[in-house]
């Protein structure tokens, strides 16, 4: 006889608490960022050139979500979900060569006049995105390893 | 919210593991030993799944004992 309290994405009460803590938290760090980067702006100081100071902000509000879903054991059981995470970590690392390239063969340069460019932006998110997959590579091996712990 | 004895004393009379109770009241493993440990304080559902589970009470598992008021 097997109950059914899991929802149709295959979460249960606890989880679903987590994890509406954990957009709150997300949405926090979202309305900080945009808070100081529209502070650097109005100070006239561009840390970022173009869409990328966005880009990174959302990916940073993004990321922190992510890696607390992934720590709290808190992700949807669905493998289509779980394939978005490893997706996530081939994006990352093709841009991550794609950087690599551009640095070692073409020597183009991270900033400009003191401002992140697309290579350098370019590049922190690529390491954003593959720390997210390896994280979640390294938490399922840890739940496989530690199932039948007590 | 101390550790909850009661409920893996059942549970471990009743021979089972942390993920087979998981699965007989339909919840994650991680949610079981949340509750066993004390943190995480289910709803009344689930209690009374895990009560049916482990053939028991709400009084049985859930109720603060004197030492625990």
């Amino acid at each position: 006889m097997k109950k059914c309290l899991l929802g149709n994405d295959g979460l249960d009460e606890r989880q679903l608490l987590l994890r509406g803590n954990v957009y709150k938290h997300s949405l926090i760090v979202l309305m900080a960022l945009l808070l100081a980067d529209g502070f650097l702006k109005g100070e006239g100081i561009v840390w970022a050139h173009g869409m990328w100071g966005n880009i990174l902000i959302l990916w940073a509000g993004m990321g922190v979500g992510m890696v607390e879903f992934i720590l709290r054991d808190i992700l949807p059981r669905s493998p289509r979900q779980n394939s978005l995470y490893i997706m996530l970590g081939i994006c990352g690392l093709i841009l991550l060569v794609m950087g690599s390239i551009h640095i070692f063969a073409e020597h183009e340069p991270l900033t400009e006049g003191g401002a992140l460019n697309t290579l350098g932006a370019g590049l922190i998110q690529a390491a954003v995105m593959i720390s997210i997959c390896l994280l979640f590579i390294g938490r399922r091996l840890w739940n496989i390893c530690h199932r039948d712990e007590e | 919210m101390g550790k909850n004895l009661r409920m893996k004393a059942a549970r471990a009379a009743k021979g089972l593991t942390q993920q087979e109770l998981a699965e007989l009241v339909g919840v994650t493993r991680q949610t079981v030993v949340a509750i066993e440990k004390g943190d995480y304080n289910p709803t009344v559902r689930l209690c009374v799944e895990i009560c049916r589970a482990l053939g028991t009470t709400l009084d049985g598992l859930f109720w603060p004992g004197e030492d625990e008021k």
